[in-house]
C-alpha cells in the first residue's frame, strides 16, 4: 500500500524523472575524524522520493534516477552533506561533526533549517563548550559564548541561575528573560539547577525577528533553544565521565581592621565624637588614656574596682584577641561530578541513557548543591512513523548560608567583614559560642549551626513528538511536552538557641516548610510541507497550532514553641495556643494561565542562492482582556554569494552569505501581573476579625508590549572554512512598554500604589562580531583564536505621560539607558571642617545634603558591551584552552563599602575598612572620608566601575585516542585538568564585580573551582 | 497500535484553549463584581478599612522628633535622621503617614460607595457610614497635623482630602477648607451612629459616638477653636471615668478597658509593635533624662508604668537601664499591645486648656486636679494664677501623661514651641529645633512629589 502510494505520488510529481535511467548506488558512510562507521544516516536523493539508512556498518543501498541526481546525507550531531553522484557506483563519505562546518543546522525548536539558508540571526553553543563545566546552572555556562548575550551570575551559591539579556533589555518592568526551549518544550525560568549541562547536543540563541518570530508572542527578548543529545544506532557505546576537585575563595580587593587598627580608630573616633553613646561603649575609647574620664580615675582601687590599672589590663586584654573573621566562616569546597552514559540502537530505534552525581560544595560553610539526574531518549522510526521521547528526572538538595545576598548580618558574606575582630569566637570553658547584642561575628556563626535552609527539589522534563508521512511533501507531527518541578524548602531554628529565643512567638524556634508546584503543558500539531519546484525552487511550509497551559501552586506553614527534644520536624511544633499567641502561620495559593497560538512558517530558496523567509503567529493570552491577541510576524531574505557564478574564481573566499529581516515578536511572560486587567480585593485582618480589602487596580486596556527588529547580517568562510565569522548590525525597538506606574499616594490601596498600564518606547541597537580562525595548522599541532563581543546602545525613547521617573536608586529618563543611577554628586570632604560637600547644579558645593540635587551621569548597571575570547592549542595528544569573559561600560553601588567606610554612628559599630583610619581628624587632613561628626549619606561615593576581565576556563587535556589505538577495549577518552574564574582584572573594590543587579549587597562571590577529569569510552 | 497513535494524536492536536482564556480567574483573590455584594461584605470592607491604620507610627514618629526619648547605643540607625533633624523628603519615618493614612482613606470611601449598592438593615448601613466618615475624617485630620505648617492659619496649604476612591493628582487643599471637610464628616457621623452603639465585638476597637466626640474635641483644639473644644471634650469625659489607680497599669498591659475612648486592637502574630526596641530586646531610643526627671518617681504611677528603669534580662550593654513600659506585650506578644488613639485623660486636658484660654481658671485648675489625684498616691489642688501658668503646666501635666501616645511633637508644634532636649539627651548638633528651621515640617515624601506633578512641598525641602 504505502509503496503503491509513493510510486502513485511520485508519477503525479515527478513524472518529468520518470524516463530518467535509475540506477543502484553503493556506498559507506564514517566519521570524518574517527573513521568509524557511521550507523543509520539518513541517505536521500534529494528533490527525489523515498530514502535509505546507513546498516550497523555504516553502509547504504540506494536508487538513483540519473547521474545527474544528488545524495544528501544527514545525520543528527554532523554536519550534512551532498554528493553529485555522476558516474559513480560507489559513494563513500566522511561526515564532520556538526559545529565544525558550515554545513551545519539551525534548530529553531519548531524547525531545521540549514545554516547556509537561514535569513535570521542565531548563535550556537556546542556540546564541547559546556561540556564538563563545574557550573551547576546553564545560563552561566554562556558568559561570553555567544555574541549579544550577557549572562551576569547574581550569587556564587552552587546551582544559581544568572541573570542573562540577550541584545539588551527591552523591557522596563516586563521582565527581561529570553524564552528557553528545551527539545521543543518551554522550561520553566531560572531553574536549571534540575537540568545536565551534558546532556546537551547544541544551544542555540535566536536572536532577531526572523529567527524568533516563530516564537511569537514570547520571543521578544530572544530564545535559548536546546536540543538534547540522541542515541547513535551501532555497538552500545559507553562513556563514564569522572570530575573531582575543589572550590576556594578569590581574594577581595579591601583589607578590614584588625584588633590593633580597630582600637586605634576608636581612640580617633572618640576624640571626635567621644559623647556619642555608642562610641563610649567602644573598648578602645572607654578604656583609652585619652579619655578624659580616665585621668578622672585613681590609678588602683580597692579590689580592682574601676581604675586606671584596670582599664589598663582590660585594654590589654582586648588588644590580644584577633580573630580572622575570613577564615571562620569560609572553607574550600569540594567538587564531584560522576557520569554514565550509556548509548546504541539499530537503524529503527535508538537510545541515549544517562546517569548523572553531581556535588559542589560552596566556599561558605552549609551550602551546597547535589543533584542526581537521569536522561533518557528514545527514538523509533516505524515506516511512515516516528515517534521520539525524551525524558529528563532530576532530585536536587541545596543547602543556603543565611540570608543569602542580604544586607544582614546573619549573612556570612557581610558578617565576615562586619564583625569586629575584638570579639572572641568561643567560650572555651564552657564550650560554647559566644552570642548577644552587638556580637555580629559570633552571632552570624552561631546560626550557622542553629538553623537550616534547604530545598529539595524534584524536576521532570518530557518532550513526546509523533510524526507521521501522509505524502513525500506534506507530514502531519504533533508534541506534547511536560515541564514539571516540585520544591520542598525547610528552615528551622533551633529551640535551644541564641536566634531561637528571638524568634517570636514563643521564644522557642520555629519550623517551616515551603511547598511549591509548577506544572507547565505544550501542545503544537500541525502539518509540514516541503517541495522544490522547478528543480530550483525550493519550498517549505509549516501550520501550527499550539497550546500552552501553566499551573502553580504553593503552601507553607511555619509553626513555633519548638520542642527541643525534636530536632528539624514539624512534630516539634506547639499545639495551637491562643493565650499565649503560639499559633502556627499557614498560606498558600494557586494560579493559573494559558496562551493558544496558530502559527504559519515558510521558507524559499530560489537555486540555492537566493532564501526568503516569512513567518505569521497569532497569539491569544489569558493576562489581557481588551486586547487578548496579537498578530505577530517576520521576513527574511538572504544571499548566498558563494553559490554565485562571478564568486566561482575567488578561491580565499569559500562562504559569503549577506541576510536581512525585520519582524514583530512580543512579550507574554512580562505582563505584569496575570490578572492585571481585573481590580481585585483579597483577605484582611484587623484585631482577629476578618476583613475585605483592595489588593490592585485593574486596567482592562492592558495591551502586549511589542518588539519589532531589524537585523543586517554577514557570514563568511576563507581559505576553506580555516577562518569563520559573523557580524551583525541591528536595531530593536521595543514599545508600548509595561510600566507600572506610581500612583499618588491619595490613590489608597497600599503604601506604594501603582498602575499597570503600557506607554514608551526603549531601543536597543548595536552590532556583533564572532570570529573563528585556525592560526596554525600542522599534522600535529593546531592553533585556534576565537573572539566574539558586541556593543549595544540601549536608550528610552519615550514614557507616555512622563519623561522620567526613579526606580529605586535608578532613574528612568528619555534619552538614557535602562539602568541608569541617580544620585547626588560626592564633591570630597572639606579639608577645613571636615564635612562632607556635594555638588550643585551650577557646579558649585554645598554641604547640605538636602539641597544637592541628584545627578544621572554615572553611567548604567547594565554592560552595554561584553563578549569572550579563547585560544585552542593542540600539539599530538596534548591540548591547552583558555577562555576569557568580559563585560565592559557599567557601574555598580557599592553597598558593602557603604557600611565598611561609615565612619560615624551608627554603622561604625561594625569593623571598618582598614584606609577609614585616614578619616578626617583635624582642619587641614586632605581626604575622602568625612569627619565622623556628620552623616553619612549614599552619594555617587559608593558608585563604581564594574568592568571586568575574567580568565574564566583553563583547561589541559590529554586524549585517550592513542591508547584507543592499542587496545580494543577502550573507544577513547580525556584526561583533563579543569580550572574557573582562575583570575579576575578589575577597578571594582566589592567582593565581586559580577553580579545580576545594579547594587551590591554582600552577594555570595563566586569561587574558584579547580577540577580533575577524566572521560573515558568503551 | 498505530490507531491508536493516530487517536492519540487527534487528541492532542484539537485541544483548543480559547475558552479557558476568556474563563481563567484568579484563584486568591476577589473580582471587583464579587467582593461587596451583601451588607456583611460591606462590614468587613468596614473592619478591612481598620486594618492598616498605623497608630504606632505617631506614637514612634513623635516621640524621635521630640524630646521624649534618646538614642540608645544599641541603636543601629534607626530613626537617626529624624531623631537629628537631618531628614530628607526620602526618609521613610517622615513619610509614614502620607504612605499609611490614605490606604484607609481609600478603603473608607469605597466601602461608603458600596453602602448605596447592597441592600440591608438601614441602622446598621448608617453605623457603617458614620464610622467610614469618622475614620476618613480623622486620618486627614492626621495627615494634616503631619504635613501642615502650624499655629492653625486658614491659608496655609493642608493635605488633599478624598471624599471618593480612584485614581487623582490632587492639589494640597487650604486649612480651612481641611476643617471644614473634617468637621463636616465628622458632624454628620455623629448623627448616624447612634450613642447606643458599642463596637459589637471589637468594642472599642470601632469607631462610637464617643470616639467621634473626642475626635471633634482634639480638631478643635488644634483648631484654636476653644468653646468647641470644651464641648466636645465635655460629652466624652461625662460618658467615660478616670480609672481607678491601682488598675491604670492594667490599661497598658490589655487587661481592662478604662478610659479608652478609642484604640486600635492588635492580636498577637498580627504586628509586632517595635518602636522603642527590636525583638532581641536591643533597645533603640530610651526615654529621655528630661522626661524621666519630669515625674515624680515615689507618688506618681504613671512613672512607673510608662518607664523600666531595669530593663529585662536579654543581655546588652548594662548602662541602657531605662526603657519605654507603656506598651510592654501581653501574654503570648511580645511588645503587641492595642494602641490607644483617644483617651479620657486627654479630654481633661484638652478642656482644661480650651478653660484657661477661655479665662475660666478655677475650672481649668479642676480638671487638672481630677486628672492629678487619679494618677497620685498623694496630690494637692493645683490652683491656676494666670492663663500662661495654666498653659505651661497644662503642657507639663501632658507632656507626662501622654508621654509616648503620639502628642509630644504636635503639641510643641501646635503653638509654636522650639523642641529643646536636654544636654544629656543629645549632641549640639540636634538639641534645639526651632520651628522657623525647615527640618520642624516634614517633608511631603518624594514619591509623591514624582507620583503627582500637582503636589506642593513643604518649603526648605527639595521641589
Amino acid at each position: 500500500m504505502r509503496k503503491l502510494l509513493i510510486l502513485l505520488m511520485g508519477l503525479f510529481l515527478f513524472s518529468a524523472q520518470i524516463f530518467a535511467q535509475s540506477r543502484v548506488v553503493n556506498g559507506r558512510v564514517t566519521d570524518a575524524k574517527t573513521g568509524e562507521p557511521l550507523p543509520g544516516v539518513s541517505v536521500t536523493v534529494k528533490n527525489g522520493p523515498g530514502g535509505t539508512q546507513t546498516s550497523s556498518d555504516g553502509n547504504y543501498s540506494i536508487t538513483v534516477p540519473s547521474s545527474r541526481s544528488v545524495l544528501m546525507f544527514s545525520y543528527v550531531g554532523f554536519d550534512a552533506n551532498e554528493v553529485v553522484v555522476g558516474e559513480k557506483n560507489t559513494v563513500n563519505i566522511a561526515l564532520s561533526l556538526a559545529g565544525s562546518g558550515l554545513q551545519e543546522v539551525i534548530v529553531t525548536g519548531y524547525t531545521t533549517e540549514r545554516k547556509k539558508n537561514f535569513t535570521g540571526a542565531a548563535s550556537q553553543v556546542t556540546a564541547s563548550e559546556i561540556k564538563n563545566s563545574t557550573f551547576g546552572s546553564l545560563d552561566q555556562m554562556l558568559q561570553g559564548r555567544v555574541p549579544g548575550l550577557s549572562s551576569l551570575a547574581g550569587s556564587g551559591q552552587p546551582g544559581s541561575g544568572a541573570t542573562v539579556r540577550i541584545r539588551g533589555s527591552g523591557s522596563i518592568s516586563g521582565g527581561n528573560t529570553p524564552l528557553y526551549i528545551l527539545d521543543g518544550v518551554p522550561l520553566e525560568a531560572g531553574l536549571f539547577r534540575g537540568l545536565n549541562a551534558n546532556d546537551f547536543e547544541t544551544v542555540t540563541v535566536l536572536k532577531d525577528a526572523a529567527a524568533t518570530a516563530q516564537y511569537g508572542a514570547r520571543a521578544a527578548n530572544g530564545v535559548i533553544v536546546i536540543t538534547s543529545k540522541r542515541g547513535r544506532a551501532g555497538e552500545t557505546r559507553v562513556t563514564a565521565r569522572n570530575q573531582y576537585g575543589q572550590s576556594t575563595r578569590t581574594g577581595s580587593k579591601f583589607e578590614m581592621m584588625n584588633t590593633q587598627q580597630r582600637l586605634q580608630f576608636e581612640e580617633i573616633l572618640g576624640l571626635q565624637i567621644g559623647s556619642d553613646p555608642l562610641v563610649q561603649s567602644f573598648p578602645g575609647w572607654r578604656y583609652s588614656k585619652k579619655n578624659p574620664a580616665y585621668a578622672a580615675l585613681p590609678v588602683t582601687a580597692p579590689g580592682f574596682g574601676a581604675s586606671q590599672q584596670r582599664y589598663d589590663f582590660i585594654l590589654d586584654s582586648i588588644s590580644k584577641i584577633d580573630v580572622d573573621w575570613q577564615s571562620v566562616f569560609f572553607r574550600t569546597g569540594i567538587f564531584q561530578q560522576h557520569e554514565l552514559e550509556v548509548s546504541g540502537g539499530t537503524e529503527k530505534t535508538r537510545f541515549l541513557l544517562t546517569g548523572n552525581f553531581y556535588n559542589q560544595e560552596g566556599i561558605a560553610i552549609r551550602s551546597d548543591l547535589t543533584r542526581y539526574n537521569l536522561r533518557a531518549n528514545i527514538e523509533n522510526y516505524s515506516g511512515r512513523f516516528r515517534i521520539s521521547n525524551m525524558l529528563n528526572l532530576n532530585f536536587n538538595k541545596s543547602n543556603f548560608i543565611e540570608s543569602e545576598n542580604g544586607v544582614a548580618l546573619a549573612n556570612p558574606f557581610a558578617a565576615a567583614f562586619l564583625a569586629l575582630p575584638y570579639q572572641k569566637l568561643r567560650n572555651e570553658t564552657a564550650d560554647t559560642n559566644y552570642t548577644g547584642s552587638g556580637l555580629v561575628g559570633p552571632n552570624a556563626y552561631d546560626r550557622i549551626f542553629t538553623t537550616t535552609s534547604r530545598t529539595n527539589q524534584m524536576k521532570a522534563n518530557n518532550s513526546l513528538t509523533l510524526g507521521f508521512k501522509i505524502t513525500d511533501w506534506l507530514s502531519a507531527r504533533t508534541l506534547l511536552g511536560l515541564d514539571y518541578r516540585q520544591s520542598d524548602n525547610t528552615r528551622f531554628v533551633k529551640p535551644i538557641s541564641y536566634v531561637g529565643f528571638l524568634t517570636t512567638p514563643g521564644r522557642s524556634g520555629s519550623f517551616g516548610e515551603g511547598f511549591s508546584r509548577y506544572f507547565s503543558y505544550t501542545t503544537t500539531s500541525g502539518f509540514d510541507l516541503g517541495h522544490t519546484f522547478f528543480n530550483k525552487l525550493e519550498a517549505k511550509s509549516s501550520l501550527l497550532y499550539e497550546h500552552f497551559r501553566e499551573y502553580s501552586d504553593n503552601f507553607s506553614f511555619t509553626g513555633f514553641g519548638l520542642n527541643p527534644k525534636l530536632p528539624n520536624t514539624p512534630a516539634a511544633i506547639a499545639p495551637n495556643n491562643l493565650t499565649t499567641g503560639v499559633v502556627p502561620v499557614v498560606s498558600g495559593g494557586n494560579n493559573s494561565t494559558a496562551l493558544e497560538s496558530y502559527i504559519g512558517l515558510s521558507t524559499f530558496t530560489w537555486d540555492e542562492k537566493y532564501t526568503l523567509q516569512a513567518n505569521l503567529r497569532k497569539d491569544g493570552t489569558s493576562r489581557a482582556l481588551n486586547n487578548r491577541y496579537v498578530t505577530l510576524w517576520s521576513v527574511g531574505a538572504s544571499w548566498l554569494l558563494t553559490n554565485e557564478q562571478f564568486m566561482q574564481n575567488i578561491n580565499q573566499v569559500n562562504y559569503l552569505k549577506l541576510r536581512a529581516s525585520y519582524g514583530t515578536a512580543a512579550n507574554n511572560s512580562g505582563f505584569p501581573g496575570d490578572f492585571t486587567y481585573l481590580s481585585l480585593y483579597g483577605n484582611s485582618s484587623y484585631g482577629g476579625v476578618q476583613g475585605l480589602a483592595p489588593t490592585s487596580i485593574g486596567n482592562p486596556d492592558i495591551d502586549w508590549e511589542v518588539t519589532k527588529i531589524a537585523n543586517l547580517g554577514v557570514e563568511f568562510g576563507f581559505f576553506r572554512d580555516r577562518f569563520t565569522g559573523s557580524f551583525e548590525v541591528y536595531d530593536k525597538k521595543t514599545d508600548a512598554l509595561f510600566i507600572n506606574q506610581r500612583l499618588s499616594n491619595t490613590a489608597g490601596l497600599n503604601s506604594n500604589p501603582t498602575l499597570s498600564l503600557n506607554a514608551g518606547e526603549v531601543e536597543n541597537k548595536g552590532f556583533e562580531w564572532d570570529l573563528r580562525g585556525v592560526v596554525v595548522k600542522s599534522r600535529n599541532f593546531e592553533w585556534a583564536l576565537t573572539a566574539n563581543g558586541n556593543k549595544n546602545k540601549n536608550e528610552i525613547i519615550d514614557l507616555g505621560q512622563v519623561t522620567e521617573f526613579i526606580q529605586g536608586t535608578s532613574i528612568i529618563r528619555v534619552g538614557l539607558p535602562l539602568g541608569t543611577h541617580y544620585d547626588r554628586k560626592w564633591a570630597g570632604v572639606d579639608p577645613q571642617t571636615g564635612e562632607p560637600m556635594y555638588f550643585l547644579a551650577d557646579g558649585k558645593t554645598t554641604t547640605d545634603y538636602n539641597a544637592a540635587p541628584q545627578f544621572a551621569d554615572y553611567g548604567t548597571s547594565q554592560p552595554p558591551q561584553q563578549g569572550g575570547f579563547g585560544t585552542d592549542l593542540t600539539w599530538k595528544s596534548f591540548s591547552i584552552s583558555g577562555f576569557f569573559t568580559y563585560a565592559k561600560g557599567y557601574s555598580r553601588y557599592n553597598n558593602e563599602s557603604f557600611f565598611y567606610e561609615y565612619g560615624n554612628p551608627p554603622n561604625v559599630q561594625f569593623n571598618q575598612s582598614a584606609e577609614m583610619l585616614n578619616i578626617w581628624q583635624k582642619p587641614g587632613d586632605i581626604t575622602d572620608f568625612q569627619s565622623p561628626k556628620y552623616a553619612r549619606q549614599f552619594s555617587s561615593k559608593d558608585i563604581e566601575d564594574a568592568s571586568f576581565i575574567r580568565f574564566r576556563d583553563l583547561t589541559f587535556g590529554y586524549s585517550l585516542s592513542s591508547l584507543a589505538n592499542k587496545t580494543k577495549y577502550v573507544k577513547g577518552g580525556l584526561f583533563y585538568i579543569k580550572a574557573n574564574n582562575v583570575a579576575t582584572w578589575t577597578k571594582w573594590r566589592g567582593n565581586d564585580p559580577e553580579d545580576s543587579n545594579n547594587i551590591a549587597q554582600y552577594e555570595y562571590p563566586l569561587s574558584r573551582t579547580i577540577t580533575v577529569g577524566l572521560d573515558i569510552s568503551f | 497500535m498505530k490507531n491508536s497513535i493516530i487517536i492519540l494524536f487527534a487528541l492532542i492536536a484539537f485541544s483548543s484553549c480559547k475558552k479557558t482564556l476568556e474563563e481563567l480567574r484568579p484563584t486568591g483573590l476577589i473580582t471587583e463584581e464579587n467582593v461587596f455584594v451583601t451588607l456583611a461584605d460591606v462590614e468587613a470592607g468596614a473592619i478591612g478599612a481598620y486594618a492598616p491604620i498605623s497608630g504606632e507610627n505617631i506614637f514612634y514618629v513623635s516621640a524621635i522628633m521630640s524630646d521624649e526619648v534618646k538614642i540608645s547605643s544599641e541603636n543601629r540607625g534607626q530613626g537617626q535622621f529624624l531623631h537629628k533633624w537631618v531628614h530628607t523628603t526620602e526618609d521613610g519615618d517622615a513619610a509614614r503617614a502620607w504612605t499609611n493614612l490614605y490606604i484607609p482613606i481609600d478603603r473608607a470611601n469605597r466601602v461608603l460607595a458600596a453602602l448605596d449598592k447592597v441592600s440591608g438593615d438601614q441602622a446598621m448601613k448608617d453605623v457603617i457610614r458614620g464610622e467610614m466618615l469618622a475614620l476618613r475624617a480623622w486620618a486627614h485630620f492626621e495627615l494634616w497635623r503631619w504635613y501642615a505648617k502650624m499655629p492653625y492659619d486658614p491659608e496655609t496649604l493642608g493635605v488633599p482630602y478624598m471624599k471618593i476612591a480612584g485614581i487623582s493628582q490632587p492639589a494640597r487643599a487650604k486649612t480651612s477648607q481641611n476643617f471644614m471637610d473634617i468637621e463636616a464628616d465628622l458632624t454628620q457621623a455623629k448623627t448616624l451612629i447612634p450613642a447606643s452603639y458599642t463596637g459589637g465585638n471589637l468594642g472599642v476597637g470601632r469607631i462610637t459616638r464617643l470616639a467621634v466626640s473626642a475626635m471633634q474635641a482634639r480638631v478643635a483644639l488644634y483648631k484654636n477653636d476653644w468653646g468647641n473644644a470644651a464641648t466636645f471634650a465635655t460629652e466624652v469625659i461625662n460618658a467615660v471615668p478616670l480609672s481607678p489607680r491601682a488598675s491604670f497599669a492594667g490599661i497598658w498591659q490589655d487587661v481592662n478597658n478604662n478610659e479608652i475612648v478609642w484604640e486600635l486592637k492588635r492580636v498577637p502574630n498580627a504586628g509586632v509593635s517595635t518602636f522603642f526596641r527590636d525583638t532581641n530586646g536591643d533597645i533603640f531610643f530610651q526615654p529621655s533624662d528630661k522626661i524621666v526627671a519630669a515625674f515624680d518617681s515615689t507618688s506618681d504611677i504613671r512613672f512607673p508604668t510608662y518607664i523600666l528603669r531595669q530593663r529585662p534580662g536579654l543581655g546588652g550593654d548594662p548602662d541602657d537601664t531605662v526603657t519605654v513600659r507603656k506598651y510592654p506585650g501581653v501574654t503570648g506578644g511580645v511588645y503587641t499591645n492595642d494602641i490607644k488613639m483617644f483617651r479620657v485623660a486627654e479630654m481633661y486636658l484638652i478642656r482644661a486648656e480650651a478653660r484657661a484660654e477661655l479665662g475660666d481658671l478655677p475650672g481649668s485648675s479642676s480638671d487638672i486636679t481630677t486628672l492629678r489625684n487619679a494618677r497620685y498616691a498623694t496630690a494637692s489642688p493645683v490652683v491656676f494664677t494666670s492663663k500662661q501658668a495654666a498653659i505651661d503646666f497644662i503642657y507639663l501635666e501632658r507632656f507626662r501623661e501622654l508621654a509616648f501616645e503620639g502628642h509630644r511633637y504636635f503639641d510643641l508644634k501646635r503653638r509654636g514651641l522650639t523642641i529643646e532636649r536636654n544636654v544629656t539627651d543629645s549632641a549640639p548638633e540636634y538639641r534645639t529645633l526651632d520651628p522657623s528651621n525647615y527640618h520642624y515640617l516634614f517633608p511631603i515624601p518624594l514619591r509623591e512629589v514624582q507620583a503627582n506633578p500637582n503636589i506642593q512641598q513643604n518649603p526648605g525641602y527639595q521641589q
